[in-house]
């Protein structure tokens, strides 16, 4: 459970995400006016701005990583949900590279949930 | 890509939403939980965090016959990259359709926790997620 944040594949995978969505999307709109909120916030250095998005498929993450990359916001780190994602290594190996860090969230072992606190712990600090 | 490390995705429920339906939780998400337990770690540092809930709506979701063979035989059903490339590009072009994704206005965690003190983590944590939901 690691991941990094590394210049080159993430400019790649930006632009796979670039080819990807201009083939299946239509149109993808955002809230400009959030964002610019987003944006004021997040400049202020003791400030965390935490994005609590409802997961409803697969693409949420992407959408996610690829507004904040197009709209020049931090892409910061995002903490994935493990036991429903797709096991693809390729893409697995990808969003790690692009800071996703999948998680267990349901474990019932409490030094798992440690673990995992002390990761959020470690991207809000 | 990382300046000062100010921004962080955690996702609000564990699973993916299978009937499309935003009934309210009846117990709190396991996110949350851990959100309020760092925050409670970090309050010496002085941080503000600023939780701002995001909407994204579909016409129509990428992984929709998946989730309709989950739903009859209850089984996470995987795919390995190639048939995920298949099915991209075997795609219409557009079949998506449009995407919309809104920026809730933000929620200062540290006054929600204050102007809620009389409860403990549970609640809270109860509190929060269903307070989201309803955003």
């Amino acid at each position: 459970m690691r991941c990094q944040l590394s210049q080159k594949p993430t400019q790649f995978t930006f632009y796979m995400l670039q080819k990807i969505f201009s083939h299946l999307l239509e149109e993808l709109h955002f809230d400009q006016e959030g964002m610019k909120r987003v944006k004021d916030l997040a400049s202020d250095r003791k400030t965390r701005v935490v994005f609590l998005p409802i997961y409803k498929s697969y693409g949420d993450l992407l959408i996610m990583h690829y507004l904040n990359y197009f709209s020049d916001l931090e892409l910061g780190f995002t903490f994935g949900n493990y036991e429903d994602s797709p096991k693809i290594g390729f893409v697995d190996r990808l969003l790690k590279r692009i800071g996703t860090v999948l998680i267990r969230r349901s474990t019932g072992v409490p030094e798992i949930d440690v673990d995992v606190t002390n990761y959020i712990n470690q991207s809000l600090f | 890509m990382l300046e000062h490390n100010s921004v962080t995705t955690l996702f609000q429920n564990d699973e993916r939403l299978r009937n499309g339906k935003l009934n309210l939780p009846i117990k709190a998400e396991n996110s949350i939980k851990l959100l309020l337990k760092s925050y409670t770690n970090l309050l010496k540092n002085k941080l503000n965090i600023k939780i701002v809930p995001v909407h994204i709506s579909y016409d129509r979701i990428f992984e929709a016959s998946y989730l309709a063979n989950e739903v009859v035989s209850g089984k996470f059903s995987n795919f390995n990259f190639v048939e995920l490339m298949q099915n991209i590009f075997k795609m219409r072009k557009g079949k998506l359709g449009k995407v919309f994704v809104k920026y809730a206005p933000e929620i200062d965690l540290g006054e929600y926790i204050n102007s809620s003190s009389s409860l403990g983590m549970d609640e809270l944590s109860l509190k929060l997620t269903r307070d989201l939901y309803q955003i």
